[in-house]
């Protein structure tokens, strides 16, 4: 029996090694593509494909070929010597050998099934696009997507609003329980001695007295900033950050004068924000910083800012709108607090050192991060520092920008 | 939630080491691509390894049209399993457009990682003014169509879709193997995300180290790609491979793991 020679066949018959490099092309191939014979040898596969191709044979082909040596029914372009497109259909089979791995091709020009296929695949970009342009759909999906970001939003101050009132009747039963119980135990105190004990020490007395109505005193001034912060309403508009800094910065140098500290910050952006409660917030974190600074050491603090994107959508589940956030984080090397602590350092009168003020200032934070629709994190460990990170959206929600 | 993301991601933890080593498949396949280069860290690293939703074998019905719109539903996938493994400080491998995907990844939790090794990447596809990135928008339409052709075979490849359509029917197990298991609806989307995609102007934001492995002769991201991400990335090593084409870690696997021992021993 005669054997058949695959020269001139017709389909397209040729192999490449590993690396890429045409090893033989039958006649029919150098022909169609307009090769002479043996021009193509050594040449690389790519010279005979599409650019599209050629991405689709990197990122597709070759990776199949090499986890299971087959791929059948592949469609690509060819490209002839005149750069004019052969639309082909190709198996392709890797034979692992002695010296080394060579993969074998064998194509047929599709031309009139090309003209078949665009038309199926135009007649299906048609119908997806009828569908996407009917403008009832398209006002309806709007529309929809409008009540959604709404709702998400609602869904978010109807969230912190709870959140608050447990924190509030947790301040109530809790914090306030505590200073009235020793008011009325030692007026108690100055009822019943006092009548009966001439020794009876009624400075002492009225010194602890002082003391627990000026505690009293401050949780009620606290809880007022607190309340105030979520009835004022916000004033939106468009902020540098580089300015809020400077004057945050000026206040902490009165606040504290016989303190040394520093503060770095790079590439802070304009976010539009509320100006009072951003001033409030900078204000807070850095003399937290500062206050909780390392003994006798001096607080440096950086701030470092990125724009980043991230989903907008925080409660409704499968909703994605990505936003450009700034991520800002602020990092201290002070005497910082055990991780475990992270959640709770919002939370109101919520204190972890002994020397620390009401106990008010982060959770203030925490509540103009949310009233902007933010969020803010921190990450601490004893004597390495804190380092508090908060996502801020760049630009106001038209819809936030009425009172929260 | 934790071992929903796990299953959702079809995520893969073994090795006996500490550190973990995370490797993200590029667009066209899945987690299978890195078998040539895993076994040479399983003594020293945890390895971890996973599919993008809508990729190989992960839950196809998590797939969500506007969260995979853009490179930063992909990132949104790798910090989700960074935060339910608890991960700190990894060393995150990405191939390809992963090599962004980590790069954002690792703008919103930089603590998650501790160095980016970027197996060719590319910030841009298309050229742009005084920008060299290898295409022009009408080759990378030209990808979409020759997509499009080798899923025309597809059950419901022909039926319009505009919404995430979560019925769809189990595709044949042959062409799925055939195709690292992509759908085609969702491998169209995931060129489009990958080829549209510009991060040019997230490069300077990075400050996690990197290591960028560049192929000698790679179409997809050629070596002036390289040569740009070397500049904008700040404590970035760029090393230009004996390797071609687009997939060192299956062509030319042992070069691969060496540059990346060295550089995880000597830094930069």
């Amino acid at each position: 029996m005669q054997l058949l020679s695959f020269e001139n066949a017709p389909c397209f018959y040729f192999s490449a090694d590993d690396a890429g490099l045409l090893i033989a092309v039958n006649n029919t191939t150098c022909e169609e593509l307009g090769y002479k014979n043996d021009e193509l040898k050594d040449k690389p596969l790519s010279t005979i494909l599409s650019l599209p191709s050629k991405i689709f044979f990197q990122t597709h082909l070759l990776p199949i070929l090499k986890l299971h040596n087959f791929a059948g029914e592949i469609f690509i372009t060819l490209q002839r010597k005149d750069h004019q497109a052969v639309p082909v259909l190709i198996n392709a089979q890797r034979e692992i050998r002695n010296d080394g791995s060579i993969t074998m091709y064998a194509g047929i020009a599709v031309h009139n099934r090309k003209k078949f296929e665009d038309e199926l695949v135009n007649a299906r970009k048609q119908a997806e696009e009828m569908l996407r342009e009917n403008t009832a759909l398209a006002q309806t999906t709007n529309a929809l997507q409008a009540n959604l970001e709404e709702l998400d939003l609602t869904l978010s101050i109807a969230k912190k609003q709870n959140d608050e009132l447990k924190q509030f009747s947790h301040v109530v039963t809790h914090e306030l329980q505590e200073p009235l119980r020793k008011l009325s135990l030692y007026t108690s105190m100055l009822e019943s001695e006092g009548k009966q004990s001439r020794k009876f020490d009624l400075e002492s007395v009225i010194k602890k007295l002082t003391r627990v109505s000026q505690k009293f005193k401050s949780i009620v001034h606290g809880l007022q900033q607190y309340t105030w912060l979520s009835e004022s309403s916000l004033k939106i508009k468009k902020l540098d950050l580089h300015k809020i800094l400077s004057v945050v910065e000026a206040q902490l140098r009165e606040q504290f004068p016989n303190v040394s500290f520093s503060i770095e910050a790079e590439n802070l952006p304009e976010i539009e924000a509320d100006q009072h409660q951003m001033i409030i917030l900078l204000q807070q974190l850095l003399s937290n910083a500062i206050h909780f600074r390392k003994e006798n050491e001096p607080a440096i603090i950086t701030i470092t800012c990125a724009i980043i994107q991230q989903n907008k959508f925080r409660h409704i589940a499968d909703k994605y709108k990505y936003e450009d956030f700034v991520r800002v984080e602020i990092v201290d090397k002070g005497q910082g607090f055990e991780p475990e602590y992270g959640e709770h350092v919002f939370e109101l009168f919520k204190k972890l050192h002994v020397q620390s003020g009401e106990g008010i200032g982060l959770s203030l934070c925490k509540k103009i991060v949310e009233n902007h629709h933010g969020q803010i994190f921190a990450e601490s460990k004893p004597m390495l520092g804190t380092t508090f990170v908060l996502f801020l959206p760049l630009k106001r929600h038209p819809l936030a920008t009425v009172s929260t | 939630m934790s071992d929903s993301i796990l299953r959702r991601n079809n995520v893969k933890v073994f090795g006996q080491g500490e550190q973990p080593l995370i490797f993200a498949h590029g667009f066209g396949c899945d987690q299978n691509m890195w078998r040539f280069v895993t076994p040479a860290f399983e003594n020293n690293f945890k390895i971890i390894l996973f599919d993008y939703v809508g990729a190989g074998k992960s839950d196809r019905s998590a797939y969500n049209k506007e969260r995979y719109a853009s490179l930063n539903g992909y990132a949104q996938d790798v910090l989700e399993i960074c935060a339910a493994l608890n991960i700190r400080n990894s060393i995150f491998v990405g191939h390809s457009v992963s090599s962004m995907i980590g790069l954002l990844a690792a703008l919103e939790q930089p603590n998650h990682f501790e160095k980016l090794i970027m197996v060719g990447p590319s910030p841009c596809y298309i050229n742009d003014d005084g920008y060299f990135g290898g295409f022009d928008r009408k080759d990378i339409e030209g990808l979409l169509e020759t997509m499009d052709k080798n899923y025309i075979g597809w059950s419901n490849f022909l039926a319009p879709n505009i919404m995430g359509n979560k019925d769809r029917p189990e595709l044949g197990a042959e062409l799925t193997e055939s195709f690292c298991s992509t759908d085609p609806v969702i491998a169209r989307q995931f060129a489009e995300a990958t080829f549209f995609s510009d991060n040019r102007q997230d490069l300077m934001k990075l400050r996690t180290p990197s290591l960028i492995l560049q192929c000698s002769d790679d179409i997809i991201a050629p070596l002036e790609v390289g040569d740009y991400l070397a500049k904008n990335l700040d404590n970035s090593t760029l090393r230009v491979m004996k390797a071609t084409g687009h997939c060192p870690h299956m062509s030319a696997p042992a070069e691969t793991i060496d540059l990346i021992e060295e550089y995880l021993l000597n830094g930069s």
